[in-house]
């Protein structure tokens, strides 16, 4: 037999677990390491694990029939209405229409690979421009900026992949498109449509931070701050996405990813739910006013613990779990941000009472925890440490194993994602010191999953570090 | 478990109706092989939203020639990759210069290997090997991409790239070849 009829033949019985490499190799011990070597291409050879967006697929579908190219437009709104159309966006519109007419089909396609600085640039962002003024619904325009923001995104890694400098003006256009989503997403009344999006922005901004903090790693100097700031904004979007996605309220609070507040008011408290006087609540002891639920309040007595974000002096409940017999003392989690003319501390913008000496320890910015441990009804500090450069995680509800790939799926926002934690160490969280195999996994389905020390390759994340938390 | 299509919407029925101008019959097909086209066009441009206008275009424009759609044995979906082929092709020459200054990973060709010991020593890092496929030339490309990629048999390859079976499996032991060397460093 051929040595190309041997290669193929040995490459269809291992795809198909018929046969090994190894299996492989030893029938045709003459052909050796060409032979290993060609085979150990051939299996690392596959698809990345990518599907399209739904959201993409009915777009598509929608333009399959259109005349020109490129079609990615909805026309849905009726000429005349261009008259009403603000001069803001007229203006690029106007710029973009014109190049349509003198240059026509081809420039608008060269200019889509084109990078802040290029001479077609403005006639990338101009089609975008486009594309948003004709789009009615805010659904659709939330999608369309958050493909936009994605773009720009790509644009940084591109940037410095040239070894060219990314700007400040990057920044606020990655921001603006950030910041048109949520705007965007806060006027659509398709709440379907809408988590749609929110999903797909939480899974965006997570990959999205991994990926740029490896870019920062090999940025130019002058670049790093500004590609950090743009992480940030990643980190925010993620935040944001994930409260939004559980309570659409908060949009209603205009959130901006520039808001570094934000950053500070994330915060979660389990305790006994003590008292409920309307929108305030107290949960062990800690009195936490303006609470924005979506979902049934639970039953006093009940253990409760919550997730939350602090904006605006309102407090908006990402998840919520509810037990009925826990011994579980109180405890806070979130950021020092001073102490309060009452001499309580500001954790998150929740007032808490810790005891003094604990107090003194504090300085603002500090992320603590704290639980109660004395019958003063004070909280002591168990845990601080400086915020330091923020670690990205995913934290989420853990679906699936796959022993033989070294994945798991997790579950988040709605959305699921295949991680790579082959070589991650897996920790029970109530008990770090104890560890497990992937193997062990599969009877932790349906628990809270937290992977931290992310890494992307090709289209997978990694993960070198997960902790498995309490079922449900 | 497996399914069938029903008859009246059997590829080469589809196909041909779609011939005849059916919208309907197209946007069938289009629901069958968007997500194979997607994955093969993502793989090659590493971008989301490049994948998008480059999967859209290309069915796009497969409606606008679908007259001169030539039935081969081969499935639908390998004449849809290959026009999102050709639009790749052309999105890269567009930014030729990217491609062009890109080198990252600096590949060490065969002979230069002094030590037989270390010939079965290959990267197998997944975005390595992306990059060493996205070198290989014309038909070496295809039928690596068709074969590993888009899961079509080497029959299917065959009646799409109208060569031999034998030819495709040349074709596919001298790519190999060429990515060991590629992937071969220091």
């Amino acid at each position: 037999m051929k040595k190309e009829e041997i290669l193929a033949n040995c490459i269809e019985e291992i795809r198909s677990g018929k046969s090994t490499i190894e299996g492989c190799i030893m029938r045709y011990p003459h052909l050796g390491n060409e032979l290993r070597s060609f085979l150990e291409i051939a299996a690392s050879l596959k698809p990345d694990e990518v599907t399209p967006s739904p959201q993409f697929k009915e777009h598509a579908k929608i333009h399959l029939f259109d005349e020109a190219r490129p079609a990615p437009v909805k026309v849905s709104q009726p000429m005349w209405k261009w008259y009403r159309t603000p001069s803001r966006i007229l203006a690029p519109v106007s710029i973009a229409m014109l190049i349509l007419v003198i240059a026509g089909g081809s420039t608008v396609y060269a200019a889509q690979s084109s990078l802040p600085g290029d001479t077609l640039y403005p006639v990338k962002t101009g089609v975008e421009n486009l594309q948003l003024a004709i789009t009615t619904s805010p659904a659709t325009k939330a999608d369309l900026h958050l493909k936009f923001t994605q773009r720009r995104i790509d644009e940084v890694q591109q940037a410095v992949k040239l070894n060219r400098n990314v700007s400040a003006e990057t920044l606020a256009k990655v921001q603006e498109q950030f910041d048109n989503t949520l705007e965007a997403l806060g006027n659509s009344s398709n709440t379907k449509a809408s988590n749609n999006t929110l999903s797909h922005l939480s899974v965006a901004t997570l990959n999205q931070q991994v990926e740029l903090e490896q870019t920062l790693a090999g940025a130019p100097l002058q670049s790093q701050p500004v590609i950090q700031q743009i992480i940030d904004e990643t980190r925010r979007g993620n935040t944001i996405a994930q409260v939004a996605y559980s309570n659409h309220d908060f949009l209603q609070q205009k959130p901006s990813v520039a808001d570094k507040k934000l950053d500070a008011g994330q915060f979660s408290i389990e305790g006994t739910l003590i008292s409920v006087d309307g929108k305030t609540w107290n949960v062990g002891g800690t009195i936490i006013e303006s609470i924005h639920l979506s979902g049934e309040t639970p039953a006093i007595g009940n253990h409760v613990k919550l997730q939350g974000l602090v904006k605006d002096n309102k407090t908006f409940i990402s998840k919520i779990e509810v037990s009925e017999n826990s011994t579980e003392p109180t405890k806070v989690e979130g950021q020092f941000g001073g102490t309060n003319q009452n001499g309580t501390a500001d954790i998150s913008g929740i007032p808490v009472k810790i005891s003094n000496n604990s107090s003194a320890q504090l300085k603002p910015g500090d992320k603590v925890q704290l639980q109660s441990g004395t019958d003063d009804g004070k909280l002591d500090i168990t845990n601080k440490q400086d915020v330091g450069t923020q670690r990205t995680t995913i934290e989420g509800v853990l679906t699936a194993v796959d022993v033989g790939k070294g994945t798991i799926t997790v579950k988040m926002t709605g959305s699921e994602i295949t991680v790579n934690i082959s070589h991650a160490k897996i920790e029970s969280k109530n008990n770090r010191h104890q560890t497990y195999l992937i193997s062990d996994l599969s009877r932790s389905i349906g628990r809270d999953v937290n992977l931290e020390s992310l890494t992307k390759q090709g289209n997978l994340l990694y993960s070198d570090t997960v902790i498995i938390g309490a079922g449900h | 478990m497996e399914f069938s299509i029903p008859a009246h919407e059997s590829e080469d029925y589809l196909v041909q109706q779609a011939i005849k101008r059916d919208r309907a019959a197209f946007t069938v097909l289009y629901e069958f092989c968007v997500d194979r086209v997607y994955r093969d066009v993502y793989y090659r441009v590493s971008s989301h939203a490049d994948a998008e206008d480059i999967t859209q275009e290309a069915f796009v424009k497969a409606w606008q020639s679908i007259d001169r759609y030539k039935r081969t044995g081969a499935p639908f979906v390998s004449w849809i990759i290959t026009i999102a082929g050709n639009l790749v092709i052309d999105h890269y020459r567009k930014q030729a210069k990217v491609i062009v200054t890109d080198e990252i990973y600096e590949f060490k060709p065969a002979e230069q290997v002094q030590d037989p010991a270390r010939e079965a020593e290959v990267n197998v890092d997944n975005a390595i090997i992306k990059e060493a496929v996205l070198k290989l030339k014309g038909d070496k490309q295809r039928v690596i991409l068709m074969h590993f990629i888009d899961g079509l048999t080497y029959e299917e390859i065959a009646r799409a790239l109208n060569k031999s079976e034998g030819a495709v499996r040349v074709i596919q032991y001298r790519a190999l070849g060429e990515l060991r060397s590629f992937l071969k460093r220091d």
